[in-house]
């Protein structure tokens, strides 16, 4: 222990003690709650709807879920537990939030913490009454059963469910039952995955890996008076060849969280933070897991598509020491300035839509309603700019006027190739290539910066091509603006250079920071397909 | 950019782990000094490739360099060509510093730290031990950072024979899995990065054929079934089993024997590339005597408890990244991230802590 002197030494920083809203019920929302007051955080619980719990597992044989849960309990204390019928309205109040809940209406947060449950995804294909779905709380109950656990089946399983499934397994074999694994891949990862299939195997646990065919599942009565028995017939895809089939007191299924149990109420929220497979981003890109875009709002647990105990541990704590830095910037920080929003504005809401990181908010009044932008959580894209249709907004550190004056730059020079490039991805590596003689680069806070109107404007000034470098899909700091650029310079080459045959003036492409090689491949290979390019020739030297 | 305390945090080792706990540290207005023993940041990471294709495989190579821009804004001490001599301790046995020796300076500085976190990493499996593997003596034979390298070098047609016929195999679990060779755990990195590795292939060279021979696809997770998705859409053969042996037949080329439906098949490849896993770092065992942390059974080091990954035994010394246990970029920048919060609540001391 620190010795006392040293104890509000960091919190003192702090110029008021920061605030934390945790929407969620279940072990994860106390787990984040622990780690939030551990971090000199005021925390206030909301548990809203009628959902579940959360479903966390403990992957580790041996563990007493209900005496780490007990302890858990302990370690929250008292605390400020409000709940709601569904997710109460959110606001923006500046960078922090407030919540449209009677108790609480009054009360400021810093931060907001996702950290709702998720039931177990049911499986769509088997609609089979002997099936049950492998929870936290499914207990082996000491008894010797005829036992088989159906998992990856159609996809795969949540690792930590599939482990805790295998120590169900063993558990059963070591006290004389039959356990059988049905599974396409054994899960392992975990140190001490590799010990627990050992030891499943040694104590007897048969495992079967699916082979293409779908397992054959029948429920039967035998007439006499026996047990209700279940059959599975399957084919084992290493030792090909005849059916193999199982017979069993019990089946389980062991899926994975639901990501259709999210409300869509927090999809709203959270704008487009989701991932392929619909699960709020937080084991995100760009060194900010359980993070997610939207400045000061965060994720953690079965809503980010994890139900590894340990692993909700970790986020929790990363969630927690990330919110209590973005607590102290925006509360130690003046970004007034950062985005400036003029008299021009008609209120359409377009930037308050399309903002990633939901920095700009309206103020509603019934004079005078009006956008604000919120600068401690403005990244400063400028996604928002290209799109107002009223050229209402401007960058303070990357203003309309540097691109005006580049293009007037490039205008007195005959024939160039304008490259604008992500300053995050091709901005850093610009700097470590030497670029072809023609070639001009100009470094973009984000892709999503260049607009339609800087694209039209550039290819105006007579330059011989023009390429944009954005991020890769899927990979943009701000989401989606390389997504906004590659869709703007289709519809400009589509509506505008293809009619006159010039479509390969411009293009767009992608990269990473740290591919240096391949940004002078892209551009060495634009320079030579301009030069190469009948059309393009023509044009330039006409 | 945040207001400093006077607490210093020394981490040891600038990879993805330590940039990461440094990053986090000083965001929360700590101090940090990164310690790393070659002359250069990033560990890894740093050696290896971007992954996509356009679309991103969230492979976190990236990371590193948000991470490192990040630490740009922040006063961060970085001594390069240096190594942990040992810790300074107070009567009551409180860390209170550490002593760093510089490659070319005799004597070790010391330097005033609140907290140590290891984040010395991992070293890759050396498939040249196994001899059966080939690597070193048959042409043709690479591990997954030799294949990181052409692809940051964009000489992917290096690896082609020249005709479109070009057939390339990855093999799971070099030196994971294997009581053999003495590690009977899972790696945990190498089936994503097979996976992307060869879905960037083929996107890259669809004529190509690219096999990989497991024997359990690690890839659960939210991203697993569209990784699995793109693989199998892209036409990659996932076969099940890792040929033993890799040779030369008759006609020089790189073959190896796979057993299909009961009967042997010879199969010829043009390059065989092995996912080699991830064995503790050399420098464990003397961090190991210097700090007081233990090592566990695999030689990784050991934390206080399970549910304290990231404390360990010794007062004051936190670990971060695959030092601990296997684990991917992602898995690490979680890891670290956690190993942060942890120094920063005890440093704050609102929470009880080591």
């Amino acid at each position: 222990m620190e010795s006392s002197s040293n104890l509000t030494q960091l919190t003192s920083f702090l110029e008021k003690i920061p605030s934390a809203l945790v929407l969620g019920k279940g072990l994860t929302a106390s787990i984040a709650v622990i780690e939030l007051k551990g971090k000199g955080f005021e925390v206030i619980q909301l548990e809203f709807g009628q959902a579940p719990g959360d479903e966390l597992y403990c992957c580790l044989p041996g563990f007493d879920f209900e005496e780490y849960k007990l302890s858990v309990m302990q370690s929250v204390g008292q605390s400020e537990v409000y709940h709601s019928e569904s997710i109460p309205m959110i606001d923006r109040d500046g960078a922090g939030f407030k919540v449209d809940i009677a108790s609480i209406r009054d009360r400021r947060f810093d931060v907001l913490f996702f950290a709702g449950g998720l039931a177990n995804r049911p499986c769509s294909n088997l609609d089979l009454a002997p099936l049950e779905l492998f929870g936290p709380e499914t207990k082996y109950s000491g008894e010797s059963e005829d036992v088989a656990l159906l998992m990856d089946y159609p996809e795969p399983s949540d690792s930590a469910a599939a482990m805790s499934a295998i120590v169900y397994a063993l558990e059963n074999a070591k006290n004389g039952g039959r356990s059988a694994v049905i599974l396409d891949n054994v899960p392992v990862r975990h140190l001490q995955g590799e010990s627990l299939y050992d030891s499943a195997k040694s104590a007897g646990v048969k495992f079967y890996r699916l082979g293409q065919s779908n397992p054959k599942i029948q429920d039967s009565f035998p007439s006499e008076g026996g047990n209700r028995k279940i059959w599975i017939t399957l084919q084992d895809r290493i030792e090909q060849g005849s059916d193999i089939q199982i017979v069993c007191d019990r089946l389980f299924l062991v899926t994975g969280p639901d990501q259709k149990g999210i409300p869509y109420q927090i999809n709203h929220f959270l704008g487009a933070d989701l991932d392929p497979s619909g699960f709020l981003i937080s084991e995100s890109i760009h060194s900010n897991t359980f993070k997610s875009f939207s400045a000061g709002v965060y994720a953690i647990g079965n809503f980010t598509g994890n139900s590894d105990l340990f692993q909700i541990m970790s986020q929790a704590k990363a969630a927690a020491a990330s919110a209590r830095a973005y607590a102290l910037f925006t509360n130690t920080k003046s970004r007034e300035n950062i985005l400036s929003i003029s008299e021009e504005c008609v209120r359409c809401l377009t930037c308050y839509r399309i903002c990633p990181h939901m920095a700009i908010w309206p103020s509603v009044s019934p004079s005078r309603s009006q956008l604000n932008s919120i600068g401690t959580a403005c990244f400063e894209c400028g996604i928002c700019v290209s799109e107002c249709p009223r050229t209402a907004i401007d960058l303070t550190h990357f203003p309309q006027m540097a691109f005006s004056s580049f293009i007037e730059d490039v205008k007195n020079q005959p024939d160039r190739i304008v490259v604008y490039g992500c300053s995050r991805s091709a901005g850093r590596a610009a700097s470590h290539i030497s670029l072809p003689p023609d070639v001009v680069f100009f470094s973009v806070p984000c892709a999503g910066r260049v607009s339609e109107s800087v694209i039209l404007e550039t290819l105006s000034i007579g330059v011989k091509g023009l390429l944009v470098i954005g991020c890769h899909h899927g990979n943009c700091a701000s989401n989606n603006g390389t997504d906004w650029a590659c869709d703007r310079v289709e519809t400009v080459v589509t509506n505008f250079l293809l009619p006159m045959d010039m479509q390969g003036k411009l293009q767009y492409k992608t990269m990473a920071p740290n591919e240096i090689l391949k940004m002078e491949k892209i551009i060495r290979q634009f320079v030579n397909e301009l030069e190469t390019d009948p059309q393009t020739s023509k044009y330039s030297s006409s | 950019m945040a207001p400093h305390t006077s607490k210093n945090v020394v981490i040891i080792g600038s990879g993805i782990a330590g940039l990461t706990t440094a990053k986090l540290l000083c965001e929360n207005g700590i101090k940090a000094t990164i310690v790393e023993k070659s002359s250069v940041l990033g560990g890894h990471t740093r050696k290896w490739s971007c992954k996509a294709t356009s679309q991103c495989q969230v492979c976190n190579r990236c990371s590193l360099d948000d991470v490192m821009a990040a630490l740009e804004n922040y006063g961060v001490q970085y001594l390069t060509e240096s190594e942990l001599g040992s810790v300074v301790r107070d009567s009551a046995g409180y860390l209170r510093g550490v002593k760093i020796s510089t490659s070319g300076s005799e004597v070790a500085e010391e330097i005033p730290s609140d907290a140590l976190a290891l984040c010395v990493g991992f070293e890759t499996y050396d498939p040249s031990e196994k001899l059966l593997w080939g690597y070193g003596a048959l042409d043709g034979v690479m591990t997954l950072a030799d294949l990181d390298f052409v692809l940051d070098q964009q000489r992917l047609n290096d690896l082609g024979n020249g005709s479109e016929q070009t057939k390339i195999a990855f093999f799971q679990c070099v030196g994971s899995r294997d009581k053999s060779v003495g590690a009977n755990y899972c790696s945990q990195y190498c089936c994503k990065a097979a996976l992307r590795s060869a879905v960037k292939l083929k996107s890259e060279k669809p004529q190509w054929s690219v096999a990989i021979f497991y024997i359990d696809l690690q890839v659960s997770g939210k991203y697993a079934s569209s990784l699995l998705g793109r693989a199998t859409e892209s036409g990659i053969e996932l076969a099940q089993g890792v040929p033993g042996e890799i040779f030369l037949d008759e006609n020089k080329k790189l073959a190896v024997n796979i057993e299909k439906n009961g009967t042997n098949a010879r199969e010829q490849f043009d390059k065989i590339i092995l996912s080699v896993g991830q064995r503790p770092s050399a420098s464990t065992a003397i961090l190991s005597q210097i700090t007081g942390v233990g090592l566990n059974e695999h030689g990784f080091f050991e934390s206080r408890t399970i549910f304290d990954p990231n404390r360990t035994c010794a007062q004051g010394v936190y670990l971060a990244g695959a030092c601990g246990a296997p684990m991917d970029i992602e898995t690490t920048i979680l890891n670290a991230s956690a190993a942060a919060s942890d120094i920063i609540s005890d440093l704050s001391g609102i929470h009880k802590g080591a």
